[in-house]
């Protein structure tokens, strides 16, 4: 069965550039949340093996929004896909609890890699 | 004082312009290429409209707040036809429309602009620079152009770089405004060993 | 900061580079094997022309590339050290010497092609030779002694050490956060006990793609590997076991080598496990990183309290072992902290040789200055302001102190007046004494001068010294009759104390008339962290800075006097003012019926009690600023976080009351 990921990002045009890479490879997309509130709520409805979280984003930013799906489930496993680069803030997701960072623009073998890796 | 405060934004201009550039032709799969070294003026609030193609131009406009050690505001304004040849080569319509999804793509587009510009420059200067959710508007220049300040702590002048990039053989002009509050800017000289600036 | 003095942090930096470039040259003609001595000096090397590139020093930056390509070739072992490579290398640190001095003070700069060729010629030559049979096994993580017993006492307990040498895909970006995911990864099966380069360097990302991380762990390397190469962005990981024979092979290697070098071997051994091969005796560190630091041990502190009282709630002793624990480390990192931000105090008396030597001359005095402890260390913030302080008094020495040379002449002194400048340590605090032997303080003429200013009523007939050094010290009293020359602004001794006040110290004064006078300024070490005594005040806490608290008593409402319409109580035959606390603060005021704790504190140079709610106790505590839009509060010094997340007021003694 393929595994099923939840995609975060604020701005529709990234959630569907995300979802045409992540569908092309075989994984399948069981959600699209448009900020952390959303994410958090349908991490804990669709329960996704993987989840792909912008940090910027308005309502609740992805950080705490990672904080918060390690609370429900501390196994989740989190790519942060963001243009937000800057260490202070990608350390700060990891220790929040995020498994790989993607610094956008990235390119679709990258995002591969990472669902390869840390879905498995 | 003027001078040396105008290099140093041109320096800055520079560096943070390169990586945005590279971050832009990267999402165009390498199809875009800068065509001019970023052009920074420091121009009377008034005029800066004009240098930017007039008042009444239809223009993109992409702008964030910045939060962090360096706080301001930040902007990445275009010509629509501009803006379009851009939306053509991201999504591969031919005709492109300014729909949800346009405006989705533009906005994303801006926003990795931006952000790939403070990115470069918290690296240099290890301060953290966190951009806001981009906010987008498409109208006459002058009207964008107070959106993007609402809030701005506007002197006189304004800095504003013009960058200009040739796309699949078509020009795209771009200007990207980056206004630190004055004693961020401060510390940022600082950091570079310049003083009062 | 303007351009110029950038110039000269550059040319501070580039000097000490050159300075170990030296050194290491030297050290490596003696001992071509050490792999780190050359690592050293290729980083310098490295590091200088980087600065230079930045500075824009093109002449530095192209000759220091040339010296780097060098030592580049003798790091990987494709260039065999020989004379000629020594020498060549040495006459290039001359060279590159010349060429930073020529360009920091902007004169024409020498040919130095020739010395160009020569480390060409080097290049070349190792172009020429055939490829090192040893290619690509130089980088792996040399064992430093202390991270060998570690692994002896592993592999006794069960586990194994294994070298894991980490590649990163080419173009990674955010390199050392990538490597925190490794560490963050190894870390869940195994314990990280030592990286080449050191973690500082992985931190700035001051390597290539490449970096090995010496590991004891229970897992096989198989596992490890799979684990490093399951990270993104990593092209390959490879494990190789450490066997106890290298251990401990190595271990008396490094011994002998230690005794050869016994001097340096003791800082080493002080060192932190995961540590680069050499210690520099000097970091640079930005301020900001400091300030940081320094913040978050301050939040430290305040968890250790939380545990600590939450502990204490409980009943469970084992845990108390843990806290000790806790309290032990957070202590020590406190100071380690705290040592960052302390500063010499030569920085200020640096000024002063000078400054005596110029105005005796104008005086048309003989004086000479004797310094002692000037490489006493106290806070950077401490150091910044008590140079005005200090220069005032000693200004007074100079004007009122010191005598014209026949008056000493004729008192049977030597001609030549001596002023001298002490700092020492006691305790917490920094001592700085300032004693001259002059005219003393003239007790009388003090007198006269405070009838004359109002200060004391007509007629005052005695006063003693105590007396006298108070009334100097009183705002509107300055026997200094011109503003002089130095600080022009014609600041009096109420100034002095105020500043020394406002540092959370005291200031005394000591004269034996027609002999001397010596001034003492008491300091904490450091301002961030500070012991206070906490009372409670309309069910607030609020905290006392400790070197201002005299005592605590308990008096009865009955004990209340009024004197001039103000409360006061008597305390040992002296009438004190009294207040409450809660008062001067904006509070409810106290209920003064029933036995009232008091605080007798001193402010400004006089004792009086404040009445408060209850005591709590001793504590240290993190002093935040109030900042923004709270800006200055009067009586009030800036916030503490409690043990239990409240926020306490923290009291400026100085300004409290009015």
């Amino acid at each position: 069965m393929a595994k099923t990921v939840l995609i975060t990002d604020d701005t529709a045009f990234m959630r569907m550039t995300l979802r045409n890479v992540i569908e092309k490879n075989g994984y399948q997309v069981v959600g699209e949340a448009s900020d952390g509130e959303e994410a958090v709520a349908l991490y804990q409805e669709l329960q996704p093996d993987m989840v792909t979280m912008d940090i910027t984003m308005p309502k609740m930013d992805g950080i705490t929004a990672i904080k918060e799906i390690m609370k429900i489930d501390p196994k989740a496993r989190i790519i942060v896909c963001s243009a937000m680069g800057q260490k202070p803030m990608v350390l700060e997701a990891l220790s929040a609890g995020a498994k790989d960072f993607l610094v956008k623009p990235f390119d679709a073998e990258r995002v591969v890699e990472s669902l390869r890796k840390i879905g498995s | 004082m003027k001078e040396a405060r105008l290099d140093f934004l041109r320096e800055l201009a520079n560096i943070g312009t390169g990586h945005a550039t590279t971050a832009l032709s990267q999402m165009l799969n390498g199809r875009l290429f800068q065509l001019v070294v970023p052009d920074a003026q420091m121009l009377p609030f008034t005029e800066a409209a004009e240098y930017m193609g007039g008042a009444e131009q239809v223009v993109v406009g992409i702008f964030i707040v910045i939060s962090g050690d360096v706080k301001g505001h930040m902007a990445f304004l275009q010509p629509l036809e501009s803006a379009l040849v851009l939306l053509r080569l991201l999504t591969g319509i031919e005709q492109p429309e300014l729909d949800e999804l346009g405006r989705s793509a533009l906005q994303e587009l801006g926003n990795i602009m931006v952000t790939s510009y403070l990115n470069a420059l918290s690296t240099m200067t290890n301060l953290l620079m966190v951009p806001s959710v981009p906010g987008l508007a498409i109208d006459m220049a002058g009207a964008v152009w107070e959106s993007v300040l609402a809030g701005a702590q506007v002197t006189d002048e304004v800095t504003v770089i013009r960058t200009r990039f040739s796309a699949d053989g078509e020009d795209i002009e771009g200007h990207i405004l980056f206004l630190p509050d004055h004693e961020d800017f401060e510390k940022v000289a600082r950091l570079f060993g310049l003083g009062e600036l | 900061m303007d351009i110029s003095s950038f110039r000269e942090v550059f040319a501070a930096e580039a000097r000490d580079y050159l300075q170990s470039l030296n050194e290491d040259l030297l050290e490596f003609e003696r001992n071509p094997q050490d792999q780190g001595t050359v690592d050293d000096m290729f980083r310098a090397a490295h590091s200088l022309k980087g600065m230079a590139g930045t500075m824009g020093f093109d002449e530095l930056a192209e000759f220091t590339h040339e010296m780097e390509s060098v030592l580049d070739l003798l790091r990987t072992g494709e260039l065999q050290l020989t004379t000629e490579v020594i020498n060549v290398l040495f006459r290039s640190v001359d060279t590159l010497e010349l060429l930073l001095e020529q360009t920091i003070s902007e004169e024409p700069i020498s040919p130095y092609d020739e010395q160009v060729r020569s480390l060409k010629a080097l290049i070349q030559h190792a172009s020429l030779a055939p490829p090192p049979t040893t290619g690509g096994e130089h980088f792996s993580a040399e064992l430093n002694e202390f991270n060998r017993e570690t692994i002896k006492q592993g592999i006794a307990q069960g586990y194994q050490a294994f070298s894991v040498s980490v590649v990163l895909r080419p173009n990674t970006i955010l390199k050392s956060v990538r490597v925190f995911t490794v560490f963050q990864a190894l870390e869940q099966v195994a314990t990280v006990i030592q990286s080449n380069p050191p973690i500082q360097d992985l931190d700035d990302e001051k390597f290539d793609r490449q970096f090995v991380l010496v590991i004891l762990t229970k897992e096989s390397a198989h596992h490890i590997r799979q684990l490093v190469e399951g990270i993104p962005e990593i092209e390959s990981a490879d494990v190789q076991s450490i066997s106890l024979a290298e251990a401990g092979e190595g271990a008396e290697a490094v011994e002998q080598a230690a005794e050869e070098t016994a001097a340096s071997s003791d800082a080493a051994v002080s060192a932190a496990p995961i540590r680069g091969h050499r210690q520099d005796p000097l970091v640079r560190v930005e301020t900001e990183r400091l300030d940081k630091l320094i913040n978050l041990v301050g939040e430290l502190v305040i968890s250790r309290t939380q545990v600590i009282e939450m502990v204490k709630g409980g009943e469970a002793t084992d845990r108390m072992g843990a806290v000790d624990q806790l309290d032990r480390i957070t202590t020590e990192l406190q100071y380690a902290a705290m040592s960052l931000r302390m500063v010499p105090i030569k920085q200020v008396f640096d000024r002063f040789p000078r400054m005596v030597r110029d105005l005796a001359q104008s005086r048309g005095k003989e004086i000479n200055l004797e310094i002692f402890g000037e490489t006493t260390e106290l806070d950077r913030s401490i150091v910044n302001q008590i140079g005005d302080p200090l220069v005032h008094l000693i200004r007074n020495s100079i004007d009122h102190g010191i005598e014209p040379k026949e008056e000493r002449i004729a008192k049977g002194k030597p001609g030549a007046g001596t002023i001298r400048l002490n700092a020492r340590h006691e305790g917490s605090y920094i001592l700085i004494e300032i004693m001259d032997d002059g005219k003393g303080l003239d007790v009388n003429r003090i007198r006269d001068k405070a009838v004359e200013r109002n200060l004391l009523p007509e007629g005052t007939k005695e006063i003693s010294m105590g007396e006298a050094v108070n009334l100097l010290f009183q705002p509107g009293f300055s026997t200094a009759e011109i503003v002089t020359d130095l600080s022009g602004r014609g600041v009096g001794l109420d100034a002095v104390k105020a500043v020394v006040e406002s540092l959370s110290g005291t200031i005394s004064v000591e004269s034996e008339p027609g002999k001397s006078t010596r001034t003492t300024i008491k300091l904490p070490l450091t301002l961030a962290i500070i012991k206070a005594l906490l009372v409670k005040v309309d069910g607030e806490t609020v905290a006392i800075p400790i070197q201002a608290v005299r005592e605590n008593i308990q008096i009865e409402s009955e004990q209340i006097k009024t004197v001039q319409q103000r409360p006061v109580i008597m305390l040992r035959n002296e009438v004190l003012p009294l207040y409450d606390l809660a008062q001067c603060l904006g509070f409810t005021p106290v209920d003064t019926s029933g036995p009232l704790p008091v605080i007798i504190v001193e402010v400004r140079g006089s004792k009086v009690g404040f009445i408060v709610e209850d005591l709590i106790g001793q504590q240290e505590i993190v002093i935040k600023s109030l900042s923004g839009i709270v800006g200055d509060i009067k009586g009030v010094a800036g916030a503490t976080i409690l043990g239990n997340g409240r926020i306490a007021l923290i009291i400026d003694n100085s300004t409290l009351i009015g």
